[in-house]
């Protein structure tokens, strides 16, 4: 009987990663959160979700997780907000087989390439006045180590 | 789909978005068969939190219910899935 694939989450290590992106840093230092905190966070940040894309299961399995970047900025700074979207998606467009930060005693997954499918798009939060560049990506990583 | 215990609301009675989406083809592109989806596109009244729901606001996360589905058949739709 083959060994049973383990295949591992990918949100945490993708979160470090963008955490140290230099051209990232200037602009949110390292505030990269899966998720808005909670308890009036600084901003400006960038929020990340999996809203879709499924694991490949095959002789070579990867993920193909489909993430919403939410670049969020201070109230009434737009440009910011924009810049930060932007420079995002420039990450992501360099971004070719990465490897990216253990977390915990996980093995290190591979970035191996990204494709951004929407945005940067204009979309505020008008309820609290919150202005937000949204990114959506799908990126292609190994499933296992 | 809302529950009484998702929104807070005793006896909420959910599914208002789930029923307002539909679809609609285009007549005459130039590009080929052309649809729309989404909330209100087949003719129900459009709901109009879908967007809060789908991309999610500063104090609540996305619900994505549009994307999944996609995302899953836009490669067979392109003729690049299984």
């Amino acid at each position: 009987m083959s060994p049973t694939q383990l295949y591992r989450p990918v949100e945490g290590p993708l979160r470090n990663w963008l955490r140290t992106q230099a051209d990232l840093v200037p602009l949110i230092s390292s505030r990269v959160y899966i998720g808005v905190p909670d308890g009036g966070p600084t901003y400006p940040l960038i929020s990340m979700h999996r809203v879709a894309g499924s694991i490949s299961g095959s002789a070579a399995p990867v993920d193909l997780p489909v993430f919403q970047f939410d670049c969020w900025g201070n109230k009434g700074d737009r440009p910011v907000c924009e810049r930060i979207a932007y420079t995002l998606v420039s990450v992501f467009d360099s971004a070719v087989r990465v490897q990216l930060p253990m977390v915990n005693s996980d093995p290190a997954p591979i970035l191996f390439g990204a494709k951004v499918t929407l945005g940067p798009l204009w979309r505020p939060d008008p309820a609290v006045d919150r202005p937000r560049f949204e990114v959506d990506v799908q990126l292609t990583i190994a499933a296992t180590s | 789909m809302g529950t009484p215990e998702s929104t807070g609301k005793p006896g909420y009675v959910g599914g208002r978005l789930r029923a307002s989406i539909g679809f609609q083809m285009l007549e005459g592109d130039p590009r080929g068969p052309v649809g729309r989806i989404g909330s209100g596109q087949g003719g129900e009244e459009a709901v109009e939190y879908a967007g809060y729901v789908e991309f999610g606001t500063s104090i609540m996360e996305p619900r994505p219910h549009l994307r999944p589905a996609l995302t899953s058949v836009v490669g067979p739709m392109a003729g690049g899935g299984e």
